[in-house]
């Protein structure tokens, strides 16, 4: 074997070898995270006409929420890390819905000028499906991180909308940052 | 030697490779799977409701970290409704303080944990009742629990409340505090 084929493998095995170092521990990292116990968030301020901008200042924090608007943003308050959102949940307390009429409920991103960045799930409820008084699990895949700048919101919306639902909402976040921080040697604390 | 070391070597970062992305896998695999990875969790924050003990009731109410009870309301019973879990919670150690408390009442004044289903249904008392007059001020005092475990459970579909109850409607007023660790 010359010396540039030689080369020529080496520089793979060596990209390779530096990849593994990073990815295996980040994703074993990441695993042990997801398998600790998590911040419920349940407490949230309610807000309309977006996009213009967030304001939690001046609005109650709510564990259920009234909606008798057709577009309202239920907004969990903005923390200072980077939170992976492991699981989420509604839990509609009446129906009112009447035949032919549907509720959409996302869960989306918003960064603090009120534009979705990102919908990470998308329910439509109608008239048939509607399940009144039992959790409902909201899809997610296995990543989805909300940054200290963007809230996490749900988004409960319709073109018709009449009565008043009253929605319950819980999300489960991992700390992403002191997660991190557990795992670093202490020398570097 | 130096064939056998490489061999070795990279079969040794093979077994820690596979090894690792099993882990991972098996990780992620038992995160999806469990229906709540709910851990220790302190709730310090409920709504005051003064009339009605369906969960819907706190609807629009603001979530606050004292409760306010009060017997000159047109009612003898108020409750603080703690946010209602999506998975089972088992209450390990329940604390209030009360931090104001006005008037010179000729009724007794009692507060129980209880707990209801999300239509209002009375469901079971989690506590003894504690005497308001007789309680410290400005002092954390333990509520003393149920002495079965499965008493202490809060399931879907369920929701905890401290229920202030008064004998005579009159010019009293308390607003405690409390710590409510669930496991």
């Amino acid at each position: 074997m010359n010396s540039s084929h030689r080369t020529r493998l080496l520089i793979p095995a060596g990209l390779i070898t530096i990849l593994l170092m990073i990815i295996v521990p980040a994703g074993l990292v990441f695993a042990d995270l997801m398998q600790s116990s998590a911040e419920h968030w349940q407490a949230a301020v309610q807000q309309r006409d977006l996009p213009a901008n967030i304001s939690e200042t001046g609005r109650g924090l709510h564990y259920v929420q009234d909606h008798i608007s057709s577009d309202l943003y239920d907004v969990f308050p903005l923390r200072a890390s980077i939170f992976q959102i492991s699981e989420a949940r509604f839990l509609i307390l009446n129906d009112e819905l009447v035949p032919g009429e549907e509720i959409s409920i996302d869960l989306v991103s918003l960064d603090q000028d009120g534009n979705i960045l990102r919908v990470l799930s998308h329910q439509v409820i109608t008239s048939d499906t509607i399940n009144t008084g039992i959790w409902q699990t909201v899809n997610l895949s296995v990543i989805e991180l909300i940054s200290a700048q963007n809230f996490l919101a749900f988004h409960v919306y319709a073109d018709t909308f009449s009565g008043n639902h009253k929605i319950a909402f819980e999300v489960l976040a991992h700390n992403m940052i002191t997660g991190f921080y557990s795992y670093l040697p202490l020398i570097f604390r | 030697m130096k064939k056998f070391l490489k061999i070795f070597l990279i079969g040794l970062i093979a077994v820690l490779v596979v090894a690792s992305l099993l882990r991972i896998s098996k990780g992620v695999q038992a995160q999806t799977r469990l229906p709540t990875t709910y851990g220790s969790e302190t709730w310090t924050t409920g709504v005051t409701v003064e009339i009605g003990t369906e969960y819907s009731a706190i609807s629009g109410r603001m979530v606050t970290n004292a409760a306010s009870f009060r017997s000159n309301r047109d009612t003898f019973n108020i409750y603080y409704i703690f946010p209602a879990p999506a998975g089972n919670r088992t209450v390990t150690q329940a604390r209030f303080n009360i931090l104001t408390l006005n008037g010179t009442p000729s009724g007794r004044k009692t507060m129980t944990l209880e707990v209801f289903s999300l239509d209002g249904t009375f469901l079971r008392t989690l506590s003894e009742n504690v005497d308001v007059l007789l309680s410290a001020q400005n002092a954390w005092e333990d509520f003393i629990l149920n002495a079965d475990s499965a008493e202490l459970l809060i399931a879907p579909g369920e929701f905890l409340s401290v229920h202030f109850s008064t004998e005579v409607l009159e010019n009293f007023e308390f607003y405690p505090v409390f710590e409510i660790v669930t496991e």
